[in-house]
């Protein structure tokens, strides 16, 4: 049989969201089975709210006096809110990817190289305006290209 | 003996596919991995602003006062030629030009020599799905 010390400390660590479910049950059963100190009594309604599944309670149905009850999350509302904030930060991670200016990070050259007298040129900053006049040239042989197509399907 | 035929012609096509430009891609490849012909080649690869995906990849080789590269590439073309979709020759005294199309997946090769400088110039297009917009 545990001492009040050892219930009151049961509490503490219960409202602070430490306690198994074994120790919650254990604290339920003995707020239901043992008469408790008058300071003690919000704790045994809100426990024996916990016992009873939590339900919901309507002003209507209910005739006595409304108490301020300090409620501890439950575990499952705590599972559900640590998923939600996940949910959050990989949507807003998405968002962010999706909604991010291409042209801010991505050229339209990049991956273009030129190789001179052996050696390998990439830095766009320094070969863009040759791959742009190279893709130029290419764009005025794909024209001409096409015109063959269509004159060879005539 | 209808199945055989129909495999015969099955392998014929394939075969064509896949050696299509085979000789002007054997040439040009050669290029890049050896830059012994001391010329220029230029990779240019084109994409989609809004994406990224790659539109257009080009090869430029520029080449001056090497006969030699330019004798192989125009055999090369002669011999692509064949297969291609569309194949334009023009030779006017020193100057020849080739301009050969294959389509699915498209792609454009073309030539240019100036014989007496010896200045050459092979293009070649890899068409991507996508459109330029």
């Amino acid at each position: 049989m545990r001492q009040l010390s050892d219930i009151q400390a049961l509490v503490e660590r219960f409202l602070e969201g430490q306690t198994s479910n074994a120790e919650e049950r254990e604290l339920y059963a003995w707020f239901a089975e043992n008469d408790v100190p008058d300071e003690w009594q919000h704790l045994k309604q809100m426990f024996a709210w916990y016992a009873a599944g939590m339900p919901e309670q309507s002003n209507e149905q209910s005739n006595e006096p409304q108490q301020t009850i300090t409620h501890r999350p439950t575990r499952s509302y705590r599972v559900r809110l640590r998923w939600a904030v996940g949910a959050a930060a990989v949507v807003a991670v998405v968002v962010a990817t999706v909604l991010r200016p291409e042209s801010e990070t991505t050229n339209i050259y990049d991956g273009s190289y030129i190789i001179k007298d052996g050696v390998r040129y990439e830095n766009l900053s320094l070969i863009e305006d040759d791959i742009e006049a190279t893709i130029q040239r290419a764009d005025a042989i794909e024209h001409r290209a096409n015109e063959l197509l269509a004159w060879a399907d005539m | 003996m209808k199945r055989l035929v129909i495999l015969a012609i099955l392998l014929i096509v394939s075969f064509a596919e896949c050696s299509a430009q085979e000789n002007i891609e054997a040439l040009l490849n050669r290029n890049i991995s050896n830059n012994k012909y001391g010329s220029t080649l230029r990779s240019a690869i084109k994409r989609d602003p809004e994406t990224g995906e790659i539109i257009k990849r080009v090869y430029e080789v520029t080449a001056i006062s090497n006969r030699a590269l330019g004798k192989e590439f125009k055999a090369a073309f002669k011999s692509d030629c064949a297969t291609a979709d569309v194949c334009e020759e023009v030779a006017n005294g020193s100057l020849y030009d080739v301009t050969a199309v294959w389509t699915n997946p498209k792609r454009i090769y073309t030539l240019s020599l100036n014989g007496s400088i010896v200045v050459f110039t092979a293009q070649i297009i890899y068409q991507e799905e996508k459109k330029s917009k």
